[in-house]
């Protein structure tokens, strides 16, 4: 019984997920953003592939071509880019900003504004800026805010399951 | 298992009844428990597997997104279900992502168990452990594991074991019941016949019956038992009845053979003795009791006789042949004081049960045998004399038949001579010289008469007797006639012949009797004034006697003697005619004709003649 009580508390540390390294994190945000498109949906009819563009650079890119290569969404392959300029992020589901990406948010926001792109960053206050999901850290584990309102006034709808999860920004 | 046999049938048929019924009662007890626990445990696995199946599912996105704060949540609407213990979500490689444990109760890690599919539920220690696989989107990303008290089980168990039990103790009781009603169909018939047996075979009484009340297979049984013991009875009364004769039968032949006149012993065929009556003590010397179980050829078979008596029983025994078998013949026996002497024997032999059994009846024949001796030597002696007697009989015959002829001449010559006197010389004589001529010439002619009769008398005995049938009526008829037709003076007598028998006789000589007699009859009833003469008969063992009967002068008895006789005479002859020879020819007809001759009479009271003729 002692025995047994030790082992649970062991057992009970290691299922918290903390996150440790900078690799670790760019993997659990690849998984993240690859299960938001199972809650989101997209007003487009016409998706035959999904596309997953990155502005200029981050780890995620390899993390979610990993992902790319092994699963679909919604039965549809996935495609995995980076790209520099906002005007090569055109036809594109998922637009990722890393927290390091040079062109300001509020230009990201305005170009999209009202299209179906979901659009998810990494850094503090970008959430309140105006993007769908952000990402942050909270007690070392991985969080995202969601932007009601951005959704609101975009062309992409989240599902309640989800906001279950997020911390809701107005 | 000798027990059970000892044990009556009637709680045979009770323990049986029971016993299956506590077999079958226990099996669908068991069963009924067995399947109510069962069917109960599957309700609630069903129910907790869809409480994890909704959990699960309601986790996907806590897990998708790490959110064990959400999932604690979720799981912690779990309070509701109060008999849950632990609730677990547990990543895809069993790490628990969030618990939730009852209050009062100690959290416990429920790894999911490998060989898991989808789901999978295990029943320990009465608690229920069910796993669910959490998929997502054909992926699996983990499991929803719970925890689940059966505290209702208990209750179940024992509630369903309390109905058992009850139906369990009221099925036996019913089954006592029943068999304890029933059993009486089979069992009572089955005592009753015993108990019948039982009398019967303890007091020998054959006179009780097993009551018969219907037709199954033990009442058929007790009625032919019945049937059985009355033809027994009957046997019994038979063979009491037949021992009781055998008994009076042995007593009979065991008597009979005890008083017999002679020795009668029997013997086996390996010559033993077996009986030995109280005539075969006498004869032998031997007792009873030492004469059984010896054997016969050292007993009273003389040495030098012994071997030839073994050699005939064992020819008899191997060919039936005997010389000496069921006829009387002469041996001669040995006693015990080694005395041998003369014995009639007869033997005779029957078989029984492939044994063949000698009787012998022997006869002391000592005495016999002198007798025998004795008579012999007397017939030897006898049958001397009769040839004697034979020769002067011939002799005095022939003597007197010659003299009778002899006698003749001189009597004719006398007669002649007499006439010649008569006749030539009459002149010469006076009437008392006549009359004297008269007298001797009546006097030659009586004896020339005597000596007729005498020459036919003696000629009797010479005469061959031819016997034929007669009829007896017939000659006395024609007797009668030719005497009447010779003397006149006879008419006036009344002469009855009744019907006479027929007789095998010489019919010359039987009519020579006849007048011999009726003649006498004429002749000595003259002098009454109405003689009257019966000729009869009458049969007297096997012979007819014929007799003749007057009313006349009859004689005296007293000289019954001289009747018969040859010139012997009861009356004057001046009285009465005749030679005396009359009667005696009579006799000596009737003698040699097989027969008697007698007489009856009184003085001047008639008599009466008889003869007897033997019947063919």
């Amino acid at each position: 019984m002692k025995n047994k009580t030790i082992h649970f508390f062991s057992l009970i540390l290691i299922a918290y997920f903390p996150i440790r390294t900078c690799a670790q994190q760019s993997a659990f945000k690849a998984a993240f953003l690859y299960h938001f498109a199972e809650y989101i949906n997209w007003k487009d009819n016409k998706i035959s592939t999904f596309n997953f563009g990155v502005l200029e650079q981050s780890p995620i890119t390899k993390q979610m071509q990993a992902i790319a290569n092994e699963k679909k969404i919604k039965n549809k392959p996935i495609l995995v880019k980076e790209f520099s300029t906002l005007d090569e992020a055109e036809g594109y589901q998922f637009l990722f900003v890393p927290a390091n990406c040079s062109i300001p948010i509020e230009s990201i926001l305005s170009k999209y504004a009202g299209k179906p792109v979901l659009i998810v960053t990494e850094k503090e206050g970008f959430g309140k800026k105006g993007a769908h999901i952000n990402f942050l850290l909270s007690d070392n584990r991985l969080r995202f805010e969601i932007n009601l309102k951005s959704f609101n006034n975009s062309g992409v709808e989240v599902s309640s399951q989800l906001l279950q999860h997020a911390i809701i920004i107005e | 298992m000798k027990r059970l046999y000892d044990i009556s049938i009637k709680y045979k048929l009770i323990l049986m009844q029971v016993v299956t019924s506590f077999i079958v009662l226990s099996i669908c007890c068991t069963f009924f428990v067995i399947t109510d626990i069962k069917s109960y445990k599957n309700r609630k696995a069903e129910s907790i597997q869809a409480i994890a199946q909704v959990l699960g599912s309601n986790s996907i996105s806590a897990i998708q997104f790490l959110d064990t704060t959400s999932a604690i949540e979720k799981l912690s609407q779990l309070k509701v279900e109060t008999d849950i213990l632990n609730a677990e979500i547990l990543d895809k490689s069993g790490n628990i992502f969030a618990i939730y444990t009852k209050e009062g109760y100690l959290p416990q890690y429920l790894k999911p168990p490998s060989d898991i599919d989808t789901f999978k539920e295990e029943f320990k220690d009465n608690q229920l452990f069910v796993y669910n696989k959490i998929m997502s989107n054909g992926e699996h990303i983990g499991f929803v594991a719970l925890q689940v008290e059966l505290t209702e089980l208990k209750t179940i168990v024992n509630d369903k074991i309390r109905i058992a039990a009850l139906l369990f103790i009221v099925g036996i009781v019913l089954a006592l019941l029943i068999s304890m009603i029933f059993q009486g169909g089979i069992s009572t018939p089955i005592l009753n016949l015993v108990q019948t047996m039982q009398t019967v075979t303890q007091s020998g009484n054959y006179s009780s019956r097993s009551p018969v009340k219907g037709t199954d297979e033990i009442n058929t049984l007790s009625k032919v038992f019945n049937l059985m013991l009355e033809e027994i009875e009957k046997r019994e009364t038979h063979i009491k009845q037949r021992s009781q004769e055998l008994e009076l039968a042995n007593l009979k032949f065991y008597n009979l053979i005890q008083s017999a006149p002679d020795a009668i012993v029997t013997i086996d065929q390996k010559s033993t003795i077996t009986n030995w009556n109280a005539e075969a003590v006498i004869m032998f010397g031997w007792s009873e009791k030492e004469a059984i179980g010896r054997r016969l050829t050292d007993t009273i078979i003389p040495e030098g006789y012994r071997e030839p008596h073994e050699r005939g029983i064992a020819r008899f025994l191997n060919t039936g042949e005997t010389k000496v078998m069921n006829k009387p013949i002469e041996l001669v026996a040995l006693k015990k004081d080694g005395t041998v002497f003369p014995i009639e024997l007869k033997i005779s032999s029957y078989t029984f049960s492939g044994q063949v059994i000698f009787i012998g009846f022997i006869r002391d024949i000592r005495e016999r045998k002198q007798i025998e001796q004795k008579i012999l030597s007397l017939n030897r002696e006898l049958e001397n004399k009769i040839s004697e007697l034979e020769t002067s009989n011939k002799e005095m015959e022939s003597f007197s038949y010659s003299v009778s002829h002899d006698l003749r001449a001189p009597i004719r010559a006398i007669n002649g001579f007499s006439k010649v006197i008569e006749k030539q010389h009459s002149s010469q004589l006076d009437e008392e010289g006549k009359s004297l001529l008269h007298t001797i010439m009546g006097e030659a002619i009586r004896m020339g008469q005597l000596i007729d009769d005498l020459l036919a008398f003696s000629r009797l005995g010479k005469k061959e007797i031819e016997k034929s049938k007669v009829d007896m009526t017939d000659v006395v008829k024609e007797v009668v006639q030719e005497i009447l037709k010779i003397n006149e003076q006879n008419y006036h007598a009344k002469i009855t012949v009744d019907n006479l028998p027929q007789a095998a006789c010489d019919r010359g000589l039987i009519k020579q009797v006849f007048v011999n007699l009726i003649g006498n009859a004429l002749k000595y009833s003259f002098q009454n004034p109405e003689p009257a003469i019966q000729v009869g008969s009458y049969s007297e063992k096997n012979t007819t006697v014929y007799y003749v009967r007057d009313n006349g002068v009859g004689f005296d008895m007293k000289f019954y003697n001289k009747l018969f006789g040859v010139f012997q005479r009861l009356h004057n002859p001046e009285d009465f005619s005749g030679t005396g020879i009359g009667l005696a020819i009579v006799k000596r007809i009737i003698v040699r004709h097989g027969g008697r001759v007698w007489a009856e009479g009184m003085v001047n009271k008639g008599a009466t003649f008889y003869f007897s003729l033997p019947r063919e």
